[in-house]
């Protein structure tokens, strides 16, 4: 076999790996959807980090997703309560948006992202 | 600083990598592939060949920090996920140019580099597109 022949095989195999390796990292590096949701009885802080997520969410989402969650039907604009989407997927579409919808990177940090996020979920 | 800052900092810096180094091996690698004189033809190919693996050893940098930024969130949503279909074939292609030219170094038949060009093209055209909606996030 060439030299060219092997190196193809070799390289087939490095891109195979490096792509597969980093999805099997990610498997086990992501958070699976609704393990950081909160129990049913939230200790104190996070009631707090709930009520400041809600604050923020009324203020910024609550304009075109309802001031309970549920969305608009008649606008396309999508229900966000019961959403299937893991965490780390929600405070990746609020800091950078989707389709019609705004990012909020320059609004809100990480912490703030995250209590938008715990709100959200505390309506599930 | 805190760790997102670090992570979206570090992933918008060192995403440039990959993307200006691999665009700028294929072009040097096209001129020399078609350069007549020795010296020159050389020389090009040398540039691209540096330029590819400084370019694949920043794409694992820009894939780390990006899959730390998105908190592992490996394909996603929207735009994100456009960035996504076009990134992941990206790095493999980018990973596999490298290595082939590592194990190859100047022992390759015009026919076998006619190959490899062919498909940096393509992966040169997969990383400006994933580079685009990467854009297209901020």
């Amino acid at each position: 076999m060439s030299i060219e022949m092997r190196a193809f095989w070799a390289a087939l195999f490095a891109g195979c790996f490096v792509v597969g390796a980093t999805f099997l990292l990610g498997k086990l590096e992501a958070p699976s959807p609704g393990a950081s949701k909160l129990p049913a009885e939230a200790p104190p802080a996070l009631n707090s980090e709930i009520a400041e997520g809600g604050k923020s969410y009324q203020y910024s989402c609550a304009r075109c997703h309802a001031s309970d969650g549920y969305g608009n039907d008649k606008q396309n604009v999508p229900s966000l309560v019961d959403e299937d989407m893991s965490d780390g997927e929600m405070v990746v579409e609020i800091e950078y948006g989707e389709n019609r919808m705004p990012s909020f990177d320059h609004q809100y940090d990480l912490k703030q992202t995250q209590s938008i996020v715990r709100y959200l979920r505390s309506l599930d | 600083m805190n760790s997102h800052k670090f992570w979206t900092d570090l992933h918008g810096g060192s995403t440039h990598f990959p993307i200006a180094l691999l665009i700028g091996s294929f072009l040097f690698d096209l001129i020399g592939f078609y350069v007549k004189q020795d010296k020159a033809s050389r020389d090009l190919h040398s540039a691209g060949y540096y330029s590819l693996v400084l370019g694949a050893l920043g794409g694992f940098a820009a894939v780390l920090s990006g899959a730390m930024l998105t908190q592992w969130q490996l394909m996603g949503h929207g735009r994100l996920l456009l960035h996504h279909k076009f990134v992941w074939p990206a790095f493999g292609l980018l990973t596999a140019l490298a290595v082939w030219r590592i194990m190859v170094q100047d022992k390759s038949t015009r026919r076998g580099f006619g190959v490899y060009l062919v498909v940096a093209a393509i992966t040169t055209i997969l990383m400006a597109i994933s580079g685009y909606w990467g854009g297209e996030l901020l």
